[in-house]
């Protein structure tokens, strides 16, 4: 009888969190949702809402811990069962089954490990190199690492020499070398398609824009190295859901969170760079700087340091920057990065350290809402 | 020193350790293989010089411990006065755990560094 009524209560409680995370525009109550699960036993659920919350968040930090937690705890076996499928049999079928199912988590550097092992065997099956250039230009698309982006581009040209006529794969280069800026190879690429798929809407789209770009002047691995250096590509698609600084009401919006962030316990002050958005909070207060203003000293260290540690993480080879502590006798600085964007929070008291770094990934996560980057006139 | 470096590694998600002086320069490694232990150190150390530098500007100093996570991995620098001590360890680590290891090893290496100035 008892079990009975907490399976009620449990229910109960899971439908409020669930119809309050679907409204929350930070991933706190999807988080919120998934230790719930957790807490109930329900791993394959909780698994499911971090995905589905990954969707909404790409940049929660959270979130993805928690998906990789819950997928590392659900699908060992699978994974045991087709690694050991391989052994075996090692066929290109088993190769990419194991890659898909890592793909299916969003477990990038798991699957680009495998597929380095898939294409070693099977580098002439044309399914097998199309497939590992979707995961390493995936990464080159989370990372800005440029030896991913030159893989992927070598994989994807391997794949036009196994199959001249294959439209993915000269669609994928085409996205590719626009995505950089290398405009020449991208418009070769975009004809091929066309030549094999006059009724390819995405190309026919794709040529219009193309057709007014310039000529790149650079070669392609100077291209890629930009682009790592920078953190962003030099042609972007148009970003459907998104908080433009600059739209009307969500410059305001952001500047809030970001006071009520500077007001938590410990935390003496916070700076914030976000598309062309510079602020600075203090106890509540906040100061936007404009472009022609001399930044607060604040400001100027998180956009250097983030620069600074963005590129020494990719030539150390750990990937991408996210974030970052730094800790002395007097306080500690806390520094969170996605893409150009970087937050930034001074404080005192290491035991404040755990609260105060989850509160500012949910609202850098709950910022950089978007499926795709906005585009540059 | 590269017995305490080897200790330390053998903590799981524990990729790597070494000891670098200020400049830049490699004094002991135990670095998983594919990774360059010149090169670290002297990106280490360049991340190090320009964030002091620019913890000063804020009015801020004596840095003892940095924490970068990244998404393949995280590094941690503790300074050992004379030098520093950079762990490279997989991005999913805990490191509430793993901060105590490094801890002891930074403070057995401190300990090595005086005996030998």
């Amino acid at each position: 009888m008892l079990g009975l009524f907490k399976r009620v209560l449990d229910v109960g409680q899971t439908h409020r969190v669930r119809r309050r995370a679907r409204i929350d525009s930070s991933p706190r109550s999807t988080i919120e949702l998934c230790a719930l699960l957790q807490r109930q036993g329900r791993l394959l659920a909780a698994r499911e809402a971090a995905r589905e919350g990954l969707i909404r968040f790409p940049y929660s930090l959270e979130l993805r811990q928690i998906l990789h937690a819950t997928w590392k705890r659900s699908s060992s076996q699978v994974v045991k069962s087709l690694e050991g499928r391989i052994v075996t049999d090692d066929s290109a079928g088993d190769h990419l089954q194991l890659v898909a199912h890592y793909l299916e988590f969003g477990e990038l550097d798991s699957a680009a490990e495998a597929c380095q092992r898939m294409v070693e065997r099977h580098g002439q099956n044309l399914e097998v190199v199309l497939v590992a250039a979707e995961v390493l230009l995936g990464r080159f698309h989370r990372d800005h690492v440029a030896e991913d982006g030159s893989l992927g581009l070598r994989c994807l040209l391997k794949a036009v020499e196994i199959d001249p006529k294959c439209v993915r794969a000269h669609w994928d280069l085409c996205n590719t070398y626009y995505y950089i800026g290398a405009v020449s190879k991208a418009v070769f690429h975009l004809y091929k398609v066309l030549d094999e798929s006059p009724d390819h809407s995405e190309a026919r789209e794709l040529q219009k824009i193309l057709d007014r770009l310039p000529l790149e002047r650079l070669e392609e691995a100077e291209l890629l190295r930009r682009v790592e250096e920078s953190d962003e590509a030099k042609f972007r698609v148009e970003s459907q859901r998104g908080q433009d600084p600059r739209e009307p009401g969500v410059r305001g919006a952001i500047c809030s969170h970001l006071e009520q962030v500077s007001l938590m316990a410990g935390v003496e002050k916070t700076a914030l760079s976000h598309r062309g958005l510079d602020v600075v909070s203090e106890r509540g207060s906040r100061k936007i700087f404009e472009a022609n203003e001399v930044p607060d000293p604040l400001l100027s260290f998180a956009t250097t340091f983030r620069r600074t540690a963005s590129l020494s993480a990719k030539r150390m080879g750990i990937g991408a920057f996210e974030e970052s502590e730094m800790c002395w006798s007097g306080g500690w600085i806390l520094a969170l990065a996605v893409g150009r964007s970087v937050l930034l929070v001074k404080g005192t008291g290491s035991q404040r350290i755990p609260i105060v770094r989850a509160e500012a990934r949910n609202f850098l996560a709950g910022l950089t809402i978007a499926a795709t980057e906005a585009v540059d006139d | 020193m590269i017995d305490v470096l080897k200790r330390l590694c053998t903590n799981p998600g524990f990729l790597g350790a070494m000891v670098a002086t200020k400049d830049g320069i490699v004094v002991k490694s135990h670095l998983q293989a594919g990774m360059d232990d010149d090169a670290s150190a002297a990106l280490v150390s360049a991340l190090l010089t320009s964030t002091t530098s620019l913890l000063g500007n804020v009015g801020l100093a004596g840095m003892e411990q940095i924490v970068l996570r990244a998404s393949r991995g995280k590094i941690v620098v503790a300074d050992l006065g004379i030098a520093y001590l950079v762990v490279v360890a997989d991005r999913n680590l805990d490191l509430d755990s793993g901060m105590l290891e490094i801890k002891s090893a930074s403070k057995a290496l401190s300990r090595i560094g005086r005996i030998a100035v």
